[in-house]
């Protein structure tokens, strides 16, 4: 691997040399070029030159990174999520739609969305596709509920054990899918 | 009306001492908004344009959205005092037509179906008008395009070259675009040679279009050098930080 910046519209080798990776892409002329600014990368074993941005934009969600978002809408099978942060983005200001299929929250069973999220949580995810809107996943113990509100009073709920909240004010107890990361311990 | 200026000068230069191929002072300088993912300022002499570019991103309403390509929405509009006299802030039938034409040429540079399902918004903003401010805005769009990390072919340099007293000139500016005879702006991407912007205000022969054409090609040259000056400008400020 070796690398130099680059810009966009820059030549950087024949198409019988390598493989037009990510930021690059393939001109009618036979060469591959750059489509966007960053750092030139060769990968002599498998052939494949790629640019990596300078900066990590746009916020356009890719499969495999971890989203912050809140629970808009709820029924048994599918939830609505409204992505405002991809993680380790310059962009503070995303806003996508993602889409948690009641499969993809816990290794355990589930047989309600109702039983694992609440309508206004906030939500850590992955992300499974590649194009809006996004289908997300919760399952391993980093993903799942950050932070919640209580169904009865709307108070912030504090975590109980690794399934349930307790709500500070009502002490009405829920159940939830949380993440290692909730905030109110 | 007031009397029509000389344009072209017994010294063969034209009314502001500028030869015939010759560019107005060029400045550029990119991310200059905070809350735009990418933005740019593009000032060509008296003409100063601003740029900022949001997304790709999922706008409010879905419906106009493709599911195969992001859709590009550009905004061309001048500030009420961009002009000498009070221009309406309302979008005038001429900027309405500058938003297309601008829109379409950075389409044919983004690779829009890499984001399927999203919008990527344009906002070109014309701070002083003194000619040339389709040119400029495109200048100054696929700069900030380029700050915002959408990928595209190429950035494109664009630049207006006229006809004022039989004598073809590069970069006119207001004086020499009222008086002129002709008034042509083209938007290239200069690595691969595509045109993607064309525009014919006058008339031309078949040999003085070709001698507009080199001298076009020869100031979008320069304004390209400029651009990968002025973004090679902020990436030294990130690979310092």
């Amino acid at each position: 691997m070796k690398s130099s910046p680059v810009s966009t519209g820059d030549k950087l080798a024949t198409i019988e040399e390598f493989i037009a990776g990510p930021g690059t892409y393939q001109w009618i002329d036979g060469y591959i070029r750059a489509s966007i600014l960053g750092v030139l990368q060769i990968d002599l074993a498998q052939r494949v030159i790629s640019v990596r941005n300078f900066r990590s934009k746009p916020a356009y969600p890719k499969p495999g990174d971890n989203v912050l978002g809140v629970v808009d809408s709820l029924s048994d099978d599918v939830a609505f999520i409204d992505i405002f942060l991809v993680e380790n983005r310059d962009v503070k200001s995303a806003k996508f739609t993602g889409v948690l299929h009641v499969s993809q929250v816990s290794d355990k069973y589930v047989k309600s969305l109702y039983e694992a999220l609440g309508l206004g949580d906030i939500v850590r995810a992955r992300v499974l596709s590649s194009r809006s809107p996004f289908q997300l996943t919760t399952k391993t113990n980093q993903y799942g509920v950050v932070m919640a509100f209580c169904n009865k009073c709307g108070s912030i709920m504090k975590r109980r054990d690794s399934e349930t909240l307790l709500c500070t004010s009502c002490g009405s107890i829920e159940a939830r899918k949380i993440s290692l990361k909730y905030v109110v311990k | 009306m007031s009397s029509r200026p000389t344009l072209i000068g017994e010294n063969g230069l034209r009314h502001d001492h500028r030869r015939p191929d010759e560019l107005r002072p060029i400045k550029m300088e990119v991310g200059v908004l905070k809350n735009a993912d990418g933005s740019a300022l593009v000032e060509f002499g008296n003409t100063k344009v601003i740029a900022a570019v949001y997304g790709p991103r999922e706008p409010p309403a879905k419906y106009m959205l493709s599911p195969e390509k992001a859709i590009v929405r550009c905004r061309y509009h001048m500030a009420p005092f961009s002009t000498i006299e009070r221009k309406s802030p309302a979008p005038s039938r001429r900027e309405i037509e500058l938003s297309k034409v601008i829109r379409e040429a950075l389409e044919s540079a983004i690779f829009t179906e890499l984001f399927p399902r999203s919008a990527i918004d344009i906002f070109i903003e014309v701070l002083q008008a003194d000619g040339g401010t389709r040119t400029a805005g495109l200048t100054a769009a696929s700069l900030a395009l380029a700050d915002a990390g959408v990928p595209m072919r190429d950035l494109i340099a664009a630049v207006a070259v006229g006809k004022v007293d039989g004598v073809i000139v590069l970069d006119i500016d207001e004086v020499e675009d009222e008086y002129g005879e002709a008034d042509m702006p083209i938007g290239i991407m200069p690595s691969i040679n595509q045109v993607v912007l064309l525009q014919l205000n006058g008339v031309m022969t078949r040999e003085e279009f070709d001698i507009a054409m080199d001298l076009a090609m020869k100031g979008v040259s320069e304004i390209y050098r400029l651009q990968k000056e002025a973004l090679s400008k902020k990436y030294m400020l990130y690979t310092e930080e």
